[in-house]
């Protein structure tokens, strides 16, 4: 590997079905937030105060007492884009590839892998916890590698025994080998096993080498947080991480459900920090978190619609916590079409990430020049 | 072992179709090549799929209000066809005249969509082109509703010409401009696309004879007061869309070309070829069932220098698996995961990452998509329970009392669907066989071994480089 | 809104139920209901499996006051793949068919799993494609048993009685089954599904009558895939892929057609509340509300005690629910 521990590393999580931000960041001292929400909201004397206007969900304590009472978590208010699109898969689209004119093709944090590792030389600069691959992560010629088990990862997973597998993995590699003649995409699928084997090499020893105090919840995004810990330990030059939670999509019954989601994200963020920090690997990790687009204003008698005008949160040890850009009003006359405006653009968010963080020029990578956050 | 015609036969089945299980290709093999070409192509006289059944189970799935239901029910379709090259075509055009529901967000549309394209998949192309340029999911993808007599929006005029039909390079900006002048007042019924509270209605399509230019237009050389279906039927007949349909063609069937948006710059990979087919097509008064006559009848199809020419997509090597392992042939619980199969292999479908479709060939390879090809195919052919394996098993049991480790890879290979792989790879498969000793099967447990044998090299085929090539 | 029948019949739209929704106050896939004691109403959401959480049973009244949610997806006790028929017993208990797994499984009036039996199968007693439940006057449970083509009576346990049908079109034959609903004399009428016609058994299974053939005409049907009977002896019918209901007589003589009423529900009031663009969009097409009102593959009928006809509304995730005024 040609990189240190000490880079700069990004964890992304995307919180996948359009988190709810008005009772996640809550103005809970403004009336028109309890009109709005006879249902779904959440009462004063329960929720936990930031300020003398907003606070977190109940559920976000955890984070509260161990990164934003520490000045480590940065909340950015209102972040979305002009004429939001109301579809999951569009909207969605727009987070990954920045482009809310035209359908884009390339995802940014792909673009900025190539750019921290022009040559490819790493198969692992960026590792995605999941099945297949967010377009987020998605440039034609960049490897990022897809996992959805550490320890199973790779070709053949399903011939039983270690010695089958093996013999069947040396039948694989042997098939994978070029040979003269054989054509441009032969080789270039000889090229692809050769990597997928020693990615999975590379990979199989994180969990080998890993121990830790921290124990982790069995919920799927504690359990993503802690292989991205396993790799990030085992320092195998990984510069970005992403993962995914869902589902924020919450429709009904969000008054459980959405304390559900963030009862599992929460502790689990707080869990891969001290992870982290146990093995005095945390300074250099920022973690983004974002989702598509917040929901309406009015509950809908036991959930929340579609909306826009959602937020971020960006944490770690380097942030300079505290509140960005402005939260919406909820006053009628400033609400667009029943959804709180959107007053940031995100692709400032990744601008700011990217040039601050990362060290990268951030204009190619989100198609623009956005303004930046100080909270790197 | 294989006969000429079998494995000819499996040539023309994994292009014109899904591939198909050795027994399927015996049948045809005996019916013969020119038979079996031309009942692909009357897909029409095949009784369909039972369309009825399928709704029965996959509820709410035809027409469906969200989309993995549309797309299992597709995939559905795909995989329990009859009518596998006017499923193939439908796929074809899917991957050209593309509408994707990121934009749409509206899953019925798309759906629509798609059912008009599989009505003239293989009919003439300018009605194809009517049909399409009044698609609901093409006006809302393309942005002709946005396209006014006092401002055009040129999206669907410019895709018309460059992706579409003619390709880059063979008319003007002004030429654009003009097709968009005569498709505008080609939009939709005002219609109701929010899911709540009871589920999206249809968009209809609605011609506005007050918001259409009437004017006179100059249009690749000729002038008229050209509305939409004029500007089709110029299109239909010029040589460069003879020579750009002939290619995609050429690209999907015979063997892979450069991407699209090399065609300008890069010669065809068999120009003769192509010119054929343009032909075929000028000469048949546009008409895509005699073009593929032509094509999968002629010398340069059946030739051996293009078989395995073409990387598999994502959906043909999904279908083509399951109907080679026979699971999954009626409606089960399960296809929302192979939907999710190809998507993981790089294609998500009925949403195509942008106008130009998917970058195939080549591109279909990745790292992430390369473990999910080979453990998606590799998982099933491995499942000894399938009753596409138990066959192969049972027809390698029969071959003969004791079989070399040279003749079970070749019976495998065959009957995984008389596949043909480079004799590195030949070698290695017989090295690790004759690895594990001897294929004897007299007592139950050596028959079990025999069988978790086939297995494990049915796995190792599916593994290899060769196996992603159709 | 008043549809006069052909006869001397006064029959009116009432109330709409539901709208979209994956969980909570919703439906989403509708495919059955059940009428139980004091009210209670009992709905199959299908969902999709994309969307498995969506997979469970309502529970509400006709005040649409929601009383909560059961059974998920998944093959343990209390869990279902593919629901798609529901009858409560006599003793309040839940019977809900699972057409995947071939069983039938049992919950208590509020939704406690309380076991499962039945087993895929052709033989005497065995399941295949369960797609239609219905109690008898004695308590025992008569089952459409789809693939099988037959009608079985089981006891609530799951014990076989007796059984009749067997595949094909003529009288008494029967293709793919699927809704069975019992009349006050204890006939059974059952929508033969793939012969496109309701087919009238005496309560021991003798053939007595079949109404409707092949079609979209008045009286024709076209996948029929539910039948309730009510106290006079009136029929209706789901005519599934005509997207109406079809009302006959109990000599099988056409009196009319219903292709759909809907308004607003109070669940669709409470949503559009708090999304304004939404009504704006609505207000901007010209026949929303006459849209709004057709049947989208409306797919089963109950009738309760007060002859209010209530018709599941399939694929607009809703209940439409009609009145016998005389």
């Amino acid at each position: 590997m040609t990189t240190s521990t000490k880079d700069p590393v990004l964890v992304v999580i995307q919180l996948s079905g359009a988190n709810d931000y008005m009772n996640t960041v809550i103005p809970y001292t403004d009336p028109l937030y309890y009109d709005f929400r006879p249902v779904v909201s959440i009462p004063q004397n329960e929720v936990v105060p930031i300020d003398g206007q907003l606070a977190f969900h109940p559920s976000l304590s955890p984070l509260k007492d161990k990164f934003w009472d520490t000045g480590k978590m940065a909340l950015i208010h209102g972040a979305g884009y002009p004429n939001p699109n109301r579809s999951h898969f569009r909207s969605m689209d727009i987070w990954h590839t920045c482009e809310p004119e035209i359908m884009g093709i390339e995802g940014w944090l792909g673009r900025a892998i190539r750019d921290l590792d022009p040559t490819a030389e790493n198969v692992l600069t960026g590792v995605n916890l999941g099945q297949s691959l967010p377009r987020a992560l998605a440039v034609p010629g960049v490897p990022v590698a897809s996992v959805a088990n550490l320890e199973q990862y790779g070709v053949l997973t399903g011939i039983e025994g270690d010695k089958e597998r093996n013999q069947a993995l040396d039948v694989f590699a042997r098939m994978y080998t070029p040979a003269v003649g054989s054509g441009i995409v032969m080789d270039y699928l000889a090229q692809t096993g050769q990597d997928i084997l020693k990615g999975a090499d590379i990979l199989k020893v994180a969990p080998a080498k890993y121990s830790s105090t921290v124990e982790y919840a069995e919920n799927s995004i504690a359990q993503a947080l802690k292989g991205i810990a396993q790799v990030h330990l085992a320092d195998l030059g990984t510069r970005v991480f992403y993962c995914s939670h869902a589902l924020y999509d919450t429709h009904a019954t969000q008054v459980v459900d959405h304390k559900k989601l963030w009862d599992d994200l929460a502790p689990a963020v707080c869990d891969f920090y001290d992870d982290l920090r146990e093995h005095d690997a945390s300074d250099n990790v920022v973690m983004l978190l974002f989702t598509e687009f917040g929901r309406r204003v009015r509950d809908n008698g036991s959930g929340t619609d579609h909306g826009s005008g959602g937020g971020s949160f960006v944490i770690g040890d380097p942030i300079k916590g505290g509140m960005y850009s402005e939260y919406p009003s909820l006053k009628p006359e400033d609400q667009l079409d029943g959804d709180l405006r959107f007053s940031y653009d995100f692709r400032g968010i990744y601008s700011t990430i990217l040039e601050r963080w990362l060290g990268l020029d951030a204009k190619p990578v989100v198609g623009g020049s956005f303004e930046q956050l100080d909270f790197i | 072992m294989a006969s000429n015609d079998i494995q000819l036969m499996a040539h023309l089945m994994r292009r014109a179709g899904f591939g198909a299980p050795f027994e399927e290709l015996e049948a045809r093999a005996a019916k013969g090549y020119e038979a079996t070409v031309e009942e692909l192509l009357r897909a029409e006289e095949k009784p369909d799929w039972e369309e009825d059944v399928a709704r029965r189970h996959m509820i709410g799935g035809h027409l469906g209000n969200a989309m993995p239901e549309i797309q299992g029910f597709w995939m559905q379709r795909m995989i329990a066809t009859t009518r596998p090259l006017q499923e193939k075509m439908t796929l074809f055009w899917h991957t050209i005249l593309c509408s994707g529901d990121s934009k749409l967000d509206h899953p019925e549309t798309m759906d629509t969509h798609i059912d008009m394209v599989r009505e003239n998949a293989l009919g003439r192309y300018p009605d194809l082109l009517v049909a399409l340029s009044r698609d609901p999911a093409m006006i809302i993808y393309l942005d002709n509703r946005y396209s006014h007599k006092d401002s055009i929006n040129e999206n669907y005029g410019r895709e018309l010409l460059e992706l579409f039909s003619m390709g880059v390079g063979n008319y003007t900006e002004d030429d654009v401009k003009m097709a968009a002048r005569a498709f505008t007042g080609w939009t939709l019924a005002p219609a109701m696309n929010s899911f709540i509270p009871y589920q999206r209605h249809a968009f209809k399509f609605q011609y506005d004879p007050e918001d259409h230019d009437d004017g006179e237009k100059v249009f690749l050389g000729q002038r008229g007061r050209f509305n939409g279906d004029d500007i089709i039927n110029i299109i239909a007949r010029q040589p460069a869309t003879a020579r750009f349909i002939a290619r995609h063609l050429y690209d999907f069937f015979v063997a892979d070309e450069v991407q699209v948006p090399a065609w300008q710059t890069t010669p065809p990979r068999d120009p003769a070829a192509v010119n054929v087919l343009a032909d075929a097509y000028l000469q048949s008064d546009y008409d895509i069932r005699s073009v593929l006559r032509v094509l999968f009848n002629s010398d340069f199809f059946k030739d051996e220098s293009v078989w395995y020419a073409r990387v598999k997509s994502p959906v043909e090597v999904v279908v083509g698996t399951m109907r080679l392992v026979g699971d999954h042939l009626t409606p089960a619980p399960g296809i929302e995961s192979l939907v999710g199969a190809a998507g993981g292999m790089g294609q998500i479908l009925l949403n195509p990452p942008s106008v130009e479709g998917w970058h195939g060939g080549k591109e279909w390879i990745n790292s992430g998509a390369l473990v999910n090809r080979v453990n998606f195919v590799a998982n099933r052919v491995g499942d000894l329970s399938l009753p596409g394996v138990q066959r192969i098993v049972e027809r390698l049991g029969d071959i003969t009392e004791s079989i070399s480790p040279s003749d079970f890879v070749d019976g495998c290979l065959e009957l995984m669907g008389s596949i043909r792989v480079e004799e590195d790879t030949r070698l290695a498969l017989i090295a690790h066989v004759e690895r594990g000793g001897p294929l004897v099967r007299d007592t139950e447990e050596e028959r079990a071994s025999f069988a978790r044998k086939v297995g494990e090299l049915l796995q190792l085929i599916a593994s290899s480089r060769e196996y992603q090539f159709a | 809104m008043t549809t006069q029948a052909k006869v001397t019949r006064d029959f009116r739209y009432d109330v709409t139920l539901g709208r979209t929704n994956l969980s909570g106050i919703g439906f989403r896939n509708p495919v059955d209901l059940a009428l139980g004691k004091n009210g209670n109403i009992y709905v199959i959401n299908r969902a999709n499996e994309a969307q498995p959480f969506g997979t469970r049973i309502s529970w509400l009244d006709i005040n649409q006051d929601f009383h909560g949610e059961f059974g998920q997806r998944g093959n343990e006790d209390g869990q279902f793949i593919w629901p798609l028929s529901i009858a409560v017993a006599p003793d309040d208990r839940v019977f809900v068919a699972d057409e995947w797994l071939s069983r039938i499984v049992i919950f208590s009036q509020e939704g406690q799993p309380q076991g499962t039996w039945g087993t895929k199968g052709s033989s005497d007693g065995e399941l295949d494609g369960p797609s239609g439940l219905v109690f008898d006057s004695k308590g025992n449970l008569l089952v459409s048993d789809g693939n099988n083509h037959r009608i079985q009576r089981f006891t609530p346990e799951g014990v076989l009685i007796s059984g009749f049908g067997t595949f094909g079109a003529g009288e008494g034959q029967l293709n793919q089954p699927w809704g069975i609903t019992v009349d006050v004399h204890g006939a059974i009428f059952v929508a033969d599904w793939r012969n496109d016609r309701i087919q009238k058994f005496t309560p021991e299974g003798q053939f007595l009558l079949q109404i409707g053939t092949s079609g979209s005409g008045e009286g024709q049907l076209n996948r029929p895939t539910g039948v309730a009977v009510d106290r006079d002896g009136d029929i209706y019918v789901t005519d599934w892929l005509n997207d109406r209901v079809q009302v006959f007589d109990a000599q099988g003589n056409f009196v009319t057609t219903w292709t759909g009423d809907a308004n607003l529900s109070k669940w669709a009031e409470l949503q559009l509340a708090g999304s304004p663009d939404v009504v704006e969009q609505r207000d901007t097409v010209p026949d929303m509300l006459e849209m709004e009102k057709r049947f989208r593959e409306p797919i089963a009928v109950e009738v309760d005690e007060e002859n209010r006809i209530m018709i599941v509304d399939c694929r607009r995730d809703r209940i439409q629910v009609y009145k016998k005024v005389s």
